[in-house]
């Protein structure tokens, strides 16, 4: 097998074991917190 | 003025339907629903009134920034941003640039305003937006943090005309008493955006060709992802129509995965012997170098 043709597919499985862990840990919170509040930076306001 | 192509209609579509919370119009707040957990694959401010989803970039440097003060909480959510970062590039890569991106969509809009153009700015100027991701993105949101050990969040702060477009300017219409906040940073970004704007009716994608960080990143699956472009020399008549049709200027094929494709599939639909195609194998994409046969010995 060619590792330099089929390494993406190491990135696949790493982006759902990523995600999967992600969501175990609840990391959807912290986009939550920052996303659902007006971010005074982004506007430039702050 | 041109009519908008089946492109731009995907490109609207995506737009409104990233933007489609109208309740700030009589009722001033953001959107706080289930959809906020999520990071929009394109650059949308999640401040704007109307935005569902968050913003990845403002995402990535809020976590960067919160690594000292928060570190088991940025790690989490480093796993699920990295995981979501992960299959959009891999899903999509700069496909999201050419059809899904609401500030893509609007450059393309304003290129249509008649007046001079610019056909062509030098090359090197596009190595800013690696200065961008570099500094104002990763470094200085990770490295420089105030007394409580928060960093922040530069590239938003300082320089993303998104968040001054779409968050700014209406936050600002809608809720009259953010005005007293407005100070010289806000004056800065409005110069900025306004700067950006009109370079961006002069020159075709001139935030996606010079400024954004986002592409970029997106750009480095453009090789890897699922969707990548291939090409037939044996077909190929060399007609160079590929080349002409490309908004981003690439050498045509020789750049056909290139980090700056913004895989809006113009090559592959103008190609009369459809000799441009799309790969949508899981294996590596090839180089140029790759497609070409080796000189016979």
């Amino acid at each position: 097998m060619n590792l330099r043709r089929h390494w993406p597919k190491l990135l696949w499985i790493l982006a759902f074991l990523a995600l999967a862990g992600g969501l175990w840990e609840k990391g959807y919170r912290f986009v939550f917190s920052h996303a659902a509040s007006l971010c005074l930076s982004c506007m430039g306001l702050q | 003025m041109k009519r908008l192509g089946k492109r731009n209609l995907v490109q609207l579509l995506v737009t409104l339907g990233a933007n489609s919370y109208f309740v700030p119009l009589w009722r001033p707040g953001l959107y706080t629903g289930w959809f906020k957990n999520i990071c929009f694959p394109g650059l949308n401010c999640y401040s704007c009134p109307l935005a569902l989803m968050a913003c990845p970039l403002g995402i990535l440097q809020h976590l960067l920034a919160s690594f000292r003060a928060l570190p088991q909480a940025a790690l989490r959510a480093a796993l699920y941003f990295g995981g979501t970062f992960l299959l959009y590039g891999l899903l999509l890569g700069r496909l999201v640039c050419g059809w899904g991106c609401p500030f893509g969509f609007l450059q393309e809009i304003l290129y249509r305003f008649p007046g001079p153009k610019i056909a062509r700015l030098p090359r090197f100027l596009r190595r800013l937006k690696v200065l961008l991701l570099i500094f104002l993105v990763l470094a200085l949101p990770l490295l420089v943090s105030g007394e409580l050990g928060y960093g922040k969040v530069w590239f938003c702060r300082f320089f993303c005309p998104v968040g001054t477009l779409e968050a700014a300017l209406p936050n600002l219409l809608l809720q009259p008493s953010l005005r007293a906040l407005v100070g010289l940073l806000f004056y800065w970004k409005v110069f900025l955006l306004l700067i950006i704007l009109v370079l961006c009716v002069l020159y075709l994608r001139f935030f996606c060709k010079i400024l954004c960080p986002l592409g970029l990143l997106y750009g480095f699956f453009n090789r890897i992802g699922l969707f990548r472009l291939q090409w037939q020399e044996k077909d190929c008549i060399r007609c160079g129509v590929c080349e002409l049709s490309c908004p981003m200027e690439l050498k045509i094929p020789q750049e056909i995965n290139s980090q700056e494709c913004i895989r809006c599939l113009n090559c592959l639909f103008v190609c009369p012997t459809r000799s441009i195609f799309l790969d949508r194998s899981f294996q590596s994409g090839k180089t140029f170098d790759e497609f070409s046969p080796s000189p016979a010995k």
